[in-house]
């Protein structure tokens, strides 16, 4: 056996130039399983629905004409059912950016405190968003059921039966019993996130403001709102994503009528897609979803990470 | 600038009583550190005494009147937090300034004042950074400048050194010192370290289970402990502390110790013959002497530098003896050890309350 060397050398292990150039590709090789999926289940079909808005195409045959960016002009300025699914969709965001948070954020701040049968309600208020969409949208429009629905029997039984009437079959009231039954369901992840950002904002701060004088309504304003930054990214984007690509509920509850006032980009591009066999355009109104997505959400998202 | 009186203070968080009869007078400038282990009572004595807690029974009195019922920012009172609570989304400029704000001072006032509070504590170059941009002593500092731009009556610190790394604790423990000399705001400090309490303090409350154990001037604590709780707490190395029994001989009162070893004791100790005791040495106040001591064993030797602490084996007890640095011993080696008779700490083995000597 070989003694200590004491010459100062360090023995060096030689690799040959095969081992080097795994030792290199290594990561690359991890990754590769999952960049597989990724492109082939998400960036191709991506390329393909992109490839599809321009053409006329019914998504069917073998044949289809390239059209450029004629669907998308069609959906700009000739097509008067877009126009409403669009603002729609815009006056749904609004409504899901204000109320279901605000809910949540007021819920939260109540079940923060130390009370008997916080762990309760939390549970309650939690429970409809773990129930799918369809489920949800089902259950209500039983409730909202002219002649036999839950909400018509309470108004007649107390006394208010001159309110009672078709909530979904009504051109006025269609869109916002949907929009109810919306806020039912989306109060309770809201109020989780809101629940979580609040129990991580150091008691200190609180002790801090009060000692430097803020009254409750400033400790909101200046500790309670500012330590929920990370929160409010998550919970407003998550109300504009979901506000562009609202579908179940409108499928399941009104199917887009009574006429079509209750179309939404969502189920519109349902309907040109598999109902009128117009793949290219459906796949136009996709890409538009997306693009309204991308540009509100990303800045917003980007701005609010920075700090 | 304020005096505080505690009268009678309890507190209580359901069945659990956590400050028991708390009776403490402040005088208007004086620095006065509360010292104690986890658990003590302290942070929620000074969290009573801000404001921010209230009491189960008792009185707190600001400059003879109870201020009980009064918030926080009624008392006029300071508070630098352990985590230094620095609002992360403003920056140092706006922390300095908002309570100013919230009192609606005129801008130029606030401005005067954020900049006064700068020029204080070296903070000119990160009035526009926010805390995440800050080092923990820069941060300290800010939390520091938003206690003082208040000119409150009253300053209380909880903690406030301890989560910086031990040289920097250093160096803000002389900081504010320097700047309690300078503004003489009325000063209570909550903290865990004798070693902060005794450099810092104009007087030490030692606080034990909710009750004050002794309270003093940090050296008169040190010298004359009114008993082992706080004989151990203040002093570092801590006291080594050896049962014994008393022996009234003819050359004066012993200390027997487990092992017969006998120790000479001081005259005048409250002590009967065959009394059990625990008596008290402080490890600095041993001293090696090549013959004549009592013999002990090395254990372990702890180089720090300056000073060398070794572990001996003494009536089958482990001692620190705190010795030279330059003094070179070995693990293992026999030493023997001599300790001046008055220096020697007596108390009663059962109420463990100091017999030798007055304490304050």
């Amino acid at each position: 056996m070989q003694g200590i060397q004491v010459s100062g050398q360090v023995p060096r292990r030689t690799r040959s130039k095969g081992q080097r150039r795994l030792t290199k590709l290594q990561p690359y090789l991890f990754i590769a399983p999952a960049m597989i999926f990724y492109l082939g289940f998400l960036v191709y079909p991506m390329l393909v629905s992109l490839w599809t808005s321009f053409l006329d195409w019914d998504g069917l045959s073998a044949n289809y004409t390239f059209v450029g960016l004629k669907n998308y002009t069609d959906f700009l300025f000739h097509d008067d059912v877009a126009q409403t699914a669009l603002y729609n969709n815009v006056l749904w965001t609004l409504g899901a950016l204000t109320i279901p948070t605000s809910l949540g954020l007021l819920m939260a701040l109540i079940l923060n405190r130390r009370m008997p049968g916080t762990l309760a309600f939390r549970t309650i208020i939690y429970a409809p968003a773990v129930l799918p969409l369809v489920s949800v949208g089902l259950i209500w429009s039983w409730m909202y059921n002219p002649n036999f629905g839950a909400i018509n029997l309470f108004l007649h039984w107390v006394g208010l039966g001159n309110l009672a009437g078709g909530w979904l079959s009504s051109f006025d009231m269609a869109m916002p019993s949907v929009f109810i039954t919306y806020v039912w369901g989306s109060v309770g992840l809201p109020m989780i996130l809101y629940l979580a950002g609040l129990q991580a904002i150091n008691g200190d701060y609180y002790d801090s403001a009060r000692v430097d004088g803020a009254n409750a309504v400033q400790r909101f304003r200046h500790v309670t709102l500012p330590g929920l930054r990370e929160s409010h990214v998550i919970v407003l984007s998550l109300a504009v994503i979901g506000g562009f690509k609202v579908f179940d509920l409108i499928y399941t509850m009104t199917y887009g009528g009574p006429g079509r006032v209750t179309q939404v980009l969502g189920t519109w591009m349902y309907f040109q897609t598999f109902q009128y066999y117009h793949a290219g355009y459906g796949a136009a109104i996709a890409w538009v979803i997306a693009s309204i997505i991308l540009v509100l959400a990303i800045p917003y998202i980007r701005h609010m990470s920075k700090e | 600038m304020s005096s505080v009186e505690l009268v009678g203070l309890h507190k209580s968080f359901g069945a659990h009583e956590v400050i028991k009869d708390i009776n403490l007078s402040i005088d208007e400038g004086e620095f006065v550190a509360l010292v104690g282990p986890s658990g003590c009572g302290k942070s929620t004595l000074l969290r009573i005494i801000a404001g921010l807690d209230e009491t189960t029974t008792g009185d707190i009195l600001l400059d003879g009147e109870i201020v009980n019922d009064e918030t926080p920012r009624e008392r006029n009172v300071a508070m630098v937090f352990q985590s230094y609570a620095l609002y992360p989304h403003m920056t140092v400029t706006e922390n300095l300034s908002f309570n100013l704000k919230l009192s609606r001072l005129p801008a130029a006032e606030i401005m005067a004042r954020v900049a006064e509070a700068a020029r204080l504590l070296e903070l000119g170059d990160l009035l526009k950074r926010k805390p995440s941009q800050l080092s923990g002593g820069q941060r300290q500092r800010v939390a520091m400048g938003r206690a003082i731009v208040r000119k409150p009556a009253l300053f209380l610190f909880d903690e406030p050194l301890s989560n910086l790394d031990a040289k920097l604790r250093v160096q803000m423990r002389s900081e504010i010192k320097a700047l309690q000399d300078k503004v003489r705001t009325t000063s209570i400090y909550v903290t865990h370290d004798q070693i902060e309490a005794m450099t810092l303090a104009d007087r030490i409350v030692v606080l034990n289970k909710g009750r004050i154990e002794q309270q003093g001037k940090p050296l008169d604590l040190h010298r004359r402990a009114a008993n082992i709780f706080v004989a151990g707490f203040i002093g570092s190395p801590a006291m080594n502390f050896l049962p014994a029994t008393a022996r009234l001989s003819d050359r004066g009162p012993v200390a027997e110790l487990a092992d017969r070893t006998v120790l000479q004791i001081a005259t005048g100790a409250r002590i009967r013959d065959g009394q059990p005791l625990r008596i008290g040495l402080r490890p600095e106040h041993l001293a090696l002497v090549p013959d004549g001591g009592i013999p002990a064993r090395v254990r372990q030797v702890e180089p720090t530098g300056a000073q060398t602490h070794l572990h001996v084996a003494l009536a089958g007890l482990d001692v620190v003896v705190v010795v030279d640095g330059g003094i070179e011993i070995a693990k293992a080696s026999s030493v023997q050890l001599r300790i001046a008779p008055e220096l020697v700490h007596i108390f009663d083995a059962e109420t463990e309350a100091r017999l030798n000597g007055d304490h304050g």
